[in-house]
């Protein structure tokens, strides 16, 4: 009798859950991975291999296609995604395969690794976008489901190929949350010490009086610096006699010595330039994009140059180099150095001007764009292979710091790298893995 | 913007000024200024495009226009008539011109669009996604910012 009700009652959900199959989706994989779009928006599914190129278009438009009179454009979602199959070298007789999708005001093909089938399942089973599953911007992902043993990612087409730019207010694709962000460690709650508890107004006071003078504002990035940073600061002010809050910007000047990283404003050294040698990809055969952001007069941008340029001669470099700062940069793209001044390891990177003094070649200058811009202000950027933005995050508003790793995040390449200053830090969830290379800190994207 | 581009515009901008003028031309301070932004009254657009996309806004109130377009004519004007209109076309295009001369001499490849004249209150300019560099410029007859929006095309 109670074996009956139980199979009846499964018997009972099992159609429940057929009858609330409402969204049926064409699933296909990128890199070995599932993805999928709803099949309203498939017009149809082709494989062909003849496509007409079209100079000078995007990368990833691969070219026109004639589709019985139609004439549409052919995207390959796995360079429009940086998602390359790097295992499957496929001939070039092969055919391709595409979905076509037909969008609100135009039709589009896209190219993909494999297309698998149709799968239906509830819509209530969808859940929201988490970033962790982010090889593609979340922005684009509508939600992901699992169906038979397997998540499918479901890409929002509409958004992707959406053809008005009319700017979406850009949302923030990182998980955390400028309250839990910004400044101020906020006293706890409840102090068993006193002492302990002075200490955590002092450091709040301190981070305060940092930003008025605007010598750093405190964040997430650089809270341990200034809590370790504190417990000397204290010593050395009680021990002279001084009051721990500061008394005018000289103070706030000598607190926030030491954070800068080594060689800040100046070419590298040999020992740091062997652990970038080591962090950087093995040469390599194509474009490789760095941003250096906060550049001031170049000295960084030109060692890091050069130490690419070094390890992989074959690659086609681009740097851009962006500074608010205009009297530092407008000297940055014929930058003049004494050679004795310089490290050996860029003697034979060097031409000798017509002044008697030093220029770093032409494939080096050539190699890097250098821009009076204000990193608020908008932003074009390419698909980042490397981003080196030392001490700038902690010069910046908490929201302007938020901005930036937004940014970053958004146009950093997955395995990408990211280099922050020697005192600054990262938070896990903004997607970045921490490395550790010689006692080197730096971060790569998932 | 580039770096390499700044000179180019703001000398331009300053010499041309001053030849026409025949009177002291004050630079201020350069600044860059997000995508929207108010315009003054008279403004010349000069589009670019070759390396580079984007244009050239040279940007007045109506008494100064007149003022500059009186001047560089030798006779007293009073109104935004034809006369003023072409005067401050030509003006843009002996600023653009030379900035775009001695960037071809950096190794730059520009080409320009004829200049549009455009009129009115209470305007604004947008760039979308593009940020622009302002070169102000004080002579006698008012205020002139030369508000150049160009990116690279990568």
């Amino acid at each position: 009798m109670d074996n009956m009700t139980m199979n009846q009652q499964r018997e009972t959900d099992e159609k429940s859950s057929v009858a609330n199959v409402d969204f049926r989706m064409v699933t296909f994989t990128l890199a070995g991975r599932d993805y999928a779009i709803d099949i309203m928006k498939v017009k149809e599914i082709s494989k062909d291999n003849k496509f007409t190129y079209v100079p000078n278009a995007a990368p990833f438009v691969v070219g026109v296609y004639n589709l019985r009179g139609d004439i549409i454009s052919v995207i390959d979602l796995r360079i429009f995604f940086n998602q390359l199959n790097m295992g499957l070298d496929k001939s070039s007789s092969n055919q391709e395969n595409m979905i076509i999708l037909r969008l609100e005001d135009h039709t589009i093909a896209v190219i993909v690794d494999t297309i698998d089938k149709v799968v239906g399942i509830p819509s209530e089973s969808i859940q929201p976008p988490h970033p962790l599953f982010g090889d593609i911007n979340v922005k684009y992902i509508s939600g992901i489901v699992e169906s038979d043993k397997k998540l499918y990612v479901i890409l929002d087409v509409e958004k992707i190929f959406n053809s008005d730019d009319t700017e979406v207010p850009e949302q923030s694709s990182i998980p955390v949350q400028i309250e839990d962000f910004a400044v101020v460690t906020q006293p706890g709650p409840m102090q068993a010490e006193a002492e302990s508890n002075d200490d955590q107004l002092n450091v709040q006071f301190i981070a305060e009086s940092l930003a008025t003078f605007q010598k750093m504002y405190v964040s997430a990035v650089n809270r341990e610096w200034v809590e370790e940073r504190y417990k000397t600061w204290i010593q050395a002010r009680k021990t002279a006699g001084k009051d721990v809050q500061f008394a005018d910007e000289q103070d706030a000047l000598s607190f926030v010595e030491g954070f800068n990283s080594p060689y800040s404003g100046s070419l590298w050294n040999e020992d740091y330039i062997q652990i970038l040698e080591k962090i950087l990809p093995d040469p390599m055969n194509r474009t490789f994009y760095a941003l250096d952001a906060g550049c001031g007069s170049g000295y960084e941008t030109y060692s890091l140059a050069s130490i690419i340029k070094k390890k992989s001669p074959q690659t086609l470099l681009k740097i851009l180099a962006y500074d608010n700062d205009l009297m530092a940069i407008s000297t940055a793209p014929s930058l003049m150095l004494e050679k004795f001044q310089v490290p050996e390891y860029y003697h034979d990177l060097l031409t000798e001007s017509v002044s008697g003094r030093w220029q770093f070649e032409e494939a080096i200058k050539n190699s890097i764009i250098f821009e009076y811009h204000d990193i608020m202000h908008h932003t074009n950027l390419p698909a980042l292979d490397m981003v080196v933005i030392r001490d700038l995050l902690s010069l910046l508003r908490p929201e302007a710091q938020l901005h930036v790793l937004n940014l970053i995040v958004d146009n950093l390449k997955p395995g990408g790298i990211i280099i922050v200053g020697k005192n600054e830090e990262l938070d896990e969830n903004l997607g970045f893995t921490e490395k550790v290379i010689d006692g080197f800190i730096y971060y790569q994207k998932k | 913007m580039r770096v390499e581009y700044i000179n180019p515009f703001v000398e331009a901008a300053f010499n041309i000024m001053q030849e026409v003028l025949q009177e002291d031309v004050v630079r201020k301070e350069l600044y860059l200024k997000k995508t929207s932004q108010p315009v003054m009254g008279v403004a010349a657009l000069v589009g670019l495009a070759g390396d580079v996309e984007g244009r050239v806004l040279i940007d007045m109130s109506k008494e100064s226009a007149i003022g500059i377009a009186s001047a560089m004519n030798g006779e007293k004007l009073s109104e935004i008539d034809e006369l003023v209109k072409a005067t401050i076309t030509e003006l843009a295009n002996m600023v653009t011109g030379q900035a775009v001369t001695k960037l071809h001499d950096l190794g730059f490849k520009f080409d320009l669009t004829p200049p549009s004249i455009i009129t009115g209150d209470n305007m604004q300019v947008t760039d979308l996604n593009v940020e622009a560099l302002i070169v102000p410029l004080s002579v006698p007859q008012g205020l002139v910012e030369i508000n150049v929006a160009i990116r690279e095309r990568i």
